[in-house]
């Protein structure tokens, strides 16, 4: 054997170990789970979605800042709330307490994306191992998810986008990587988002609540039957409405907000239910909800009636009589408050949140509000609203289906109408501050302050990302 | 495979072929150099060990004229023509004594020559694990101590005494946990190569070194729990020529330990024991006595109220306790929890053998008692050393059993103990012990506070103690095909299994304040189990070749190597029987508590290649490289790459300095060479999730990402340049010097990124630091005489490191932020890294002291002016806790078998934060017994110039300031060993072999320029200790 021909050898063996080896380095964690191992099998996937919808569910965010927390005192629908978030309703933003939140928030959400992201990074190459439309189904979930993030963070932390849509505002971030991503325009990132929600919906037109296939348990543990807990097709035609009218496309809005309402698949809570007890949240009007394990301990902590519970958000007896003025007949009014006891016997307490009477309730149990039907018909009145057509006729239908008369007659003050209907509709949903929002308000109620001078809806991006990330203002 | 790699590798096997290329074309060199002188008749013989069997490889060569040389060959034979007639042959080989022998003109041949072995002078040897090198031709920074060297200064632990040999090796001082047996050592050798761990990034201590012990890398707590006896010798390898073969692990300098290997013969008995006697050394304390104590009490203003009523019933309180004193109570706590304890300690050593098959079998038992009362650590160990020759082919094998239990004391941690105030009794006019000493009320509607007897708690059925089980299987396999080449295999295997429990009764003092609805949870049990094996393995050749003047060793190989570690824990609550001490009488899981548990897996992979060159034994070249893979690192960077080059220079052996006839050793060496560390956490690298455990989302268990991957992370690489000098003169006097700076680079930090990736930190090789330090050491042999084997030698040593940041991340930058914030809540100053500092900086704020107007201090701000403002924004470094130099010093004598030596250890010129006068005078709580230095020097009225705030009843802060900064030198006799060994009587009568008694203390006393508590919560300790040793 010649020298060379036995150093080649030599290689080809020392090769072959060292090929191994590649292998025998990549050792598998007992207790935590490699991506590369987890996106092995459809499971997986479904996991790691429901990780982010479980992020989503932290106090945080939608558990509580998002919620009625933060947001709410940003809004001032509260009469009272914590002496923590005083920062908040003074709209001082270099505050620690808010700065703390609006880290948690930012990176809460950013936390969200990165999850969906490197999802997305690896569903494509393992479609083969998905069973029935679930390939389709849990990509075009994970699309919303990322635009609905973005979406949540770019109305938080960007200028309105009918106010100024050419104003840095946050990074559109479509890669789990270290590698910063380049801060969007507003405008960008309402684009950006868009071609997400349409990319979602052509992936969820395979979803069986708008295919109407019937899913029962038996079928893959019954996995696509709440849909309501996901982003199915409906929230992302919903989305596409909110962002419509955000950006000022009326007749797309409205496109978007009857498809949904025609849809026929959400209804009302009807008045046995709320009276009961059962259904204080409104699963059924939910058209994108959060399924909060934790839900009912956050309103014990931060809504409770109770006179031992200090820090609470509630409402005076007074200003809840002016936020509903037709208060005896209105279910909102009547069931979803509850007076407190002992010395807080002169506030009222949300009960939006809290636990099903009977404990035999499932459906509505552990269910938080995120969209829901009535902002479709609050859409279509607001598009009206702003091309000066009449609004009562879609107020109406909420009004009705809250056990209130309807308007026979357009109010003589459309806009602060709209606003008061709002208000009564989504209390403690987090809403009303987006609304401000949209209108520019400069004044509200509950503060002098002037919001638009103040810049009050434009919340500073986090110092540590103006630090590590060398960002542009967004304000 | 990706393709770069694939040309690395081939680079380095093709360097490997090369050397063997090198050494190819020669065949005969064993033969007889040629020499012109052909009258002179040529010189045959035979080399032969002490049991008549002959030795390859001996070098023979003529005394005045090296260049003629020979080695014998396999069957110990060689051939030699001398230049001239009446020369002196030198016949030397590694592990035998030099001899030398004259020729004679009635010489018979062949001439037969005897070596003896050399096990005592292994100071020629540096024993690297892979190879044995003669010390003249290693260009590394290395020394090895001898198994009686680590005896004669101590006979705790291998640790403890060799840190009374080499400067280099560091104990760092343990203010806190002092003499406890059950404290593993913090070592540093040559100062902080990683950063410190702030925040937990290693699995381990960052600058732990990497032991090999009988070629496999083993835990600090084998080491420890290693009978000393056992030992053959130890070798620490400091500079990069020396330790760069273990490049991957190497960083923090290496220790190689091998223990005895048997010796063949009729079956010989060794028998060790020790008697210890542990006395606790409280001499750092200066507590008050019960009056001094009420009266610091009274200047505290403990008992004054401006309220009538207040007053009066406090005036009670004070008389209560007065007429407790005038009682004669005057407890002195500290002796309490505290004994004089004895340990013993027992070794057996059986060894035989033929040449072909030997034997050795140990069995130990130690019994380490600890000053605190019932504290310990018993260790009771054996092994089976077998070894069997079969021709070309040597067989070795070492099983090693062990069983440990360490208990720690029931009474708590000595810490309370020195808190307890004087004028309360332990126990009623009956003996029985008090569990309530005292209460106070501050007013009449106030609660009470009361204060517990913590000895009442030593009464229970406390449990604190741990287990483990340690198996040890070592298989060698060596074959030597001629005798250049030897290749050698080995296997080693080691399994852990530990457990720990800790149990306080329902009727422990701790659970006091549980009361109401929370009562029937008093009482606390928690269990873990682990269980952790190691599986390495190695492969390597060692071939080496002389020709003429050249002499060229070459090592090769590769080695494979996994550790998987898992443990788990449970805590149950609820035990109000105190009776009852099992886990099973628990009256449920501990609140909202759920199993605990963690795991790591680790592989690691590598390919090393060494070779060592030496011309004439005057100019010496080491070349190493070695490229490992690990687990641990980033899926692109696996893979490093690790080498070293190394330069000798033996000047003794140059005839312009023989001819001084001064030098029997004078070499210059100096070295550059790269390791790595890899004490990380085994995960950081990869992306992985982790399950939501407490929530799911429509019934599903959800996963998020727990960290953001970096497939790019790779080894931490520390690059050492050592220069160094080795002198021998007159065979009295031997000098080593070494001078080192060391950079380690791409050190492994938080790298802060904007949140909008989804995360605050990644882990990424960022930042450097730079050591840079000298040591040497020195000793003289005064006296020697070889008939009555007596001499006097005395040595000394000194070392100095000075460590400096040379980069930081913006991560380190806000770990300052998080550092300060923690600054500002504490009584000591907190770690902070800046570029430029060093890691042992002490961070404070400077100040002007006690301000006599006020009792307030006066701090100075950045801008220069005085503030009573404690700002973190002001901090600056006010001191550095590296000594300016540190060292031993000491005296070896025998005289006709009688032999005494002495050790001291000193650091000179080390700032140091005194945390006494911080925790225990300025921020007493005067609840709480105190420091007499309370008395003096404290402020108590406008005017008074004094070192300390005034005190009041309630504890103040005192944050980190210069105030508190000291200068410290210490100075410690570490060992005293008198012996007497009986080789100069006739032992044989009594069937013995030898015999030898010796008297060792340790720690005897500690000078300081410091007052400081030392040992807060486990008092340090005096070693006596007597100790036996013969073999039959």
């Amino acid at each position: 054997m010649n020298t060379k021909f036995k150093y080649l050898l030599l290689l080809c063996f020392v090769g072959i170990i060292l090929s191994s080896c590649k292998k025998w380095l990549d050792v598998e964690p007992n207790s935590q789970i490699k991506s590369s191992e987890l996106f092995k099998t459809e499971s997986g996937f479904k996991e790691a979605l429901a990780g982010v919808y479980t992020l989503m569910t932290a106090e945080k965010l939608y558990g509580k800042e998002l919620q009625y927390g933060m947001i709410g005192v940003l809004s001032h629908e509260w009469s009272s709330f914590p002496l923590t978030y005083n920062g908040e309703g003074e709209y001082d933003y270099q505050s620690t307490d808010v700065q703390a939140r609006i880290n948690n928030v930012w990176n809460g959400l950013y936390q969200g994306i990165s999850n969906v992201n490197n999802l997305l990074n690896e569903i494509d190459a393992k479609k083969s191992i998905f069973t029935g439309d679930n390939f389709a189904i849990i990509k075009g979930e994970a699309l919303a998810l990322r635009a609905f993030l973005h979406f949540e963070l770019v109305r938080l932390f960007g200028v309105s986008y009918l106010v100024d849509r050419s104003k840095p505002a946050i990074p559109y971030v479509t890669a789990y990587s270290a590698k910063q991503t380049a801060q969007s325009t507003v405008g960008d990132t309402y684009g950006f988002i868009r071609e997400d929600l349409e990319a979602a919906k052509a992936l969820l037109k395979a979803d069986p609540i708008f295919t109407g296939r019937t899913v029962t348990e038996a079928e893959d543990t019954g996995y696509l039957m709440n849909r309501q807990l996901h982003l199915n097709y409906y929230a992302v035609e919903a989305l596409l409405a909110r962002l419509f009218y955000n950006t000022g496309a009326y007749d797309k809005a409205r496109l978007a907000a009857n498809a949904v309402i025609s849809s026929g698949k959400f209804s009302y809570a009807t008045q046995a239910n709320l009276l009961a007890g059962n259904d204080l949240t409104g699963a059924h009007e939910h058209v994108f909800g959060l399924n909060i394990n934790s839900l009912y301990t956050y309103s014990t902590a931060y809504l409770s009636k109770d006179a031992n519970i200090i820090n609470t958000f509630f409402l005076s007896s007074a200003t809840r009589n002016a936020y509903y003025p037709d208060g005896s007949i209105d279910y909102r009014y009547i069931y979803l408050f509850e007076v407190g006891g002992g010395d807080k016997a002169s506030n009222y307490y949300l009960r939006k949140y809290n636990a099903p009477q009977a404990i035999s309730e499932l459906y509505s149990r552990n269910k938080s509000v995120v969209i829901k039907i009535s902002e479709m018909q609050f859409i279509l009145a607001g598009c009206n609203l702003a091309e000066g057509k009449g609004i009562i006729e879609p107020i109406n239908k909420v009004r009705q289906a809250r056990g209130l008369p309807a308007l026979s007659t357009e109010p003589i003050n459309p806009t602060t109408s709209y606003i008061e209907e709002f208000r009564r509709e989504f209390f403690g949903e987090g809403q009303l501050f987006y609304l401000y929002k949209r209108l520019n308000r400069s004044i509200i109620n509950g503060t002098d302050k002037n919001m638009v001078d103040i810049k009050a809806y434009i919340l500073p991006l986090p110092v540590a990302e103006y630090e590590a990330g060398n960002r542009n203002s967004n304000r | 495979m990706n393709k770069k790699f694939t040309k690395r590798i081939t680079g380095s096997i093709l360097t490997l072929a090369l050397f063997g290329l090198l050494g190819m074309p020669e065949r005969l060199y064993s033969q007889v150099q040629a020499t012109q002188i052909q009258a002179l008749p040529k010189v045959i013989g035979k080399v032969l060990d002490e049991s008549k069997k002959a030795i390859p490889g001996v070098k023979v060569s003529v005394k005045d004229n090296p260049k003629i040389a020979t080695t014998t060959n396999n069957t110990g034979e060689f051939i030699l023509s001398p230049d001239k007639s009446g020369v002196t042959l030198v016949f030397s080989s590694i592990g035998f004594k030099r001899q030398e022998v004259t020729l004679k003109s009635d010489l018979k041949l062949p001439l037969i020559v005897v070596l003896k072995e050399s096990t005592d002078e292994l100071n020629e040897v540096v024993v690297t694990g892979y190879s044995k090198r003669s010390k003249e031709s290693f260009t590394g920074s290395a020394s090895t101590f001898t198994g009686e060297d680590l005896k004669r200064v101590g006979n705790k632990n291998v640790l403890q005494s060799l840190q009374n040999l080499d400067p280099s090796f560091v104990i760092a001082e343990n203010l806190s946990l002092g003499s406890n047996p059950n404290l593993l050592p913090d070592i540093q050798l040559r100062g902080q190569a990683g950063l410190e761990d702030v925040r937990g990034d290693y699995s381990g201590n960052p600058n732990l070194p990497l032991f090999i012990l009988d070629g496999f890398e083993s835990s600090l707590q084998k080491i420890y729990d290693l009978d000393m006896n056992r030992v053959s010798s130890i070798t620490i390898l400091r500079d990069a020529s020396a330790k760069a073969i273990y490049g991957s692990k190497a960083a923090n300098g290496v220790l190689v330990i091998e223990t005895l290997a048997p010796k063949e013969g009729k079956l010989r008995i060794t028998y060790n024991s020790n008697y210890n006697l542990e006395v606790p050394d409280l001499t750092s304390y200066s507590l008050t006595n019960a009056s001094e104590k009420l009266q610091v009490e009274r200047n505290a203003g403990r008992y004054t109220s401006t309220s009538p009523l207040t007053q009066q019933f406090l005036t009670e309180q004070a008389n209560v306790i007065e007429s407790d004193i005038a009682r004669g109570v005057n407890t002195y706590w500290l002796s309490k929890p505290l004994r004089v304890g004895l340990g013993i300690k027992h070794g057996l050593y059986l060894e035989g053998g033929d040449p072909n098959m030997r034997y050795g079998i140990d069995l130990n038992y130690n019994n380490l008692v600890g000053v605190m009362k019932d504290s310990k650590r018993d260790n009771i160990g054996g092994s089976i050393n077998l070894s069997y020759r079969s021709g070309k082919v040597i067989f070795r094998n070492i099983l090693n059993l062990n069983f440990n239990k360490s208990v720690n004391s029931p009474y708590g941690t000595f810490g309370e103990y020195t808190r307890l105030n004087p004028y309360w009794a332990p126990t009623d006019e009956y003996g029985r012990i008090n569990k309530i000493l005292g209460e106070f009320t501050t007013s009449a509607t106030s609660p009470t506070t009361y204060y517990y007897n913590p000895l009442y708690n030593a009464t229970l059925n406390t449990k604190d103690f741990s287990t483990y089980t340690e198996v040890t299987e070592n298989f060698y396999t060596e074959w030597q095909p001629s005798k250049d080449l030897r290749i050698t295999g080995r296997v080693g295997f080691t399994q852990n299994r530990n457990a720990s429990e800790l149990f306080y009764p329902g009727d422990h003092t701790r659970f006091n304040e549980m009361t109401g609805e929370n009562f029937y949870r008093r009482g606390t049990y928690n269990m873990t189990d682990g269980k952790s094996t190691t599986l390495n393995s190695d492969v390597f050749a060692n071939w080496n070749k002389m020709w003429g003047k050249h002499l060229l060793l070459v090592t090769g190989g590769g080695n494979l190597g996994s550790t998987q570690a898992l443990t788990h824990g449970m805590a149950a609550e609820g035990f109000l029987n105190n009776r009852v001490d099992f886990i099973t009488f628990a009256a449920q899981y501990a609140l909202n508590g759920v199993p605990s548990g963690s795991e790591n897996i680790q592989r690691e992979v590598g390919i090393l290649a060494s070779a060592n060159y030496a011309y004439d034994n005057r100019y010496l070249v080491d070349l190493s490289a070695r490229r490992n893979a690990s687990s641990v690192f980033g899926a692109n960077n696996r893979w490093g790459t690790f080498w070293s080059v190394g330069l000798g220079w033996n000047l003794h052996h140059e005839s312009f300095i023989k001819k001084l006839n001064v030098f029997d050793m004078l070499k210059i060496r100096g070295s550059i060479g790269s390791t790595g560390s890899q004490n990380f956490n085994p995960y950081q690298a990869m992306a992985t999730y982790t399950f939501f455990t407490n929530s799911t989302y429509d019934n599903i268990s959800g996963t998020y990402l727990s960290a953001l991957a970096n497939n790019n992370l790779r080894w931490q690489e520390k690059i050492d340049n050592n220069i160094g000098i080795d002198i021998s003169v007159m065979k009295r006097l031997n000098i080593r010097f070494d001078y080192y700076l060391a950079n380690t680079n791409n050190l492994l930090t938080d790298l802060t990124l904007p949140p909008s990736t989804g995360f605050t930190t990644y882990k990424e090789n960022l930042g450097s630091m730079q050591n840079v330090g000298f040591e040497g050491t020195v000793s003289y042999q005064l006296y020697r005489d070889t008939k009555t084997q007596s001499y006097i030698s005395v040595f000394g040593s000194f070392a100095r490191n000075s460590n400096k940041i040379t980069k930081i991340s913006e991560g380190l930058k806000q770990l300052n932020k998080e550092q300060d914030q923690l600054a500002n809540a504490s009584n000591a100053p907190v770690t902070r890294f800046e570029e430029g500092q060093s890691m042992s900086s002490i961070w404070a704020v400077p100040s002007l002291g006690i301000d006599p107007a006020t009792g307030r201090e006066i701090y100075v701000a950045k801008d220069g002016t005085k503030t009573y403002e404690w700002n973190p924004n002001d901090q600056v470094v006010a001191g550095v806790t590296d000594p300016a130099l540190r060292g031993n010093f000491g005296l070896n004598m025998e005289y006709r078998g009688w032999g005494l030596s002495g050790t001291f250890r000193y650091a000179i010129g080390e700032d140091y934060y005194n945390s006494t006068l911080a925790n225990r005078i300025e921020n007493v709580d005067i609840a709480n017994n105190v420091d007499t230095r309370v008395f003096n020097n404290t402020w108590l009225n406008v005017g008074d110039r004094v070192p300390f705030k005034k005190i009041n009843t309630r504890p103040s802060q005192t944050r980190a300031t210069t105030r508190f900064i000291e200068n410290k030198s210490d100075l410690t006799l570490s060992s005293v060993n008198v012996y007497y060994d009986f080789k100069w009587k006739n032992l044989k009568r009594f069937g013995l072999q030898n015999l030898k008694c010796s008297l060792l203390m340790n720690e005897v006393f500690v000078l300081s320029t410091i007052k400081i508590e030392r040992g807060t919560d486990y008092p340090f300790a005096r070693t006596f200790s007597f100790s036996l040793q013969t073999t039959f």
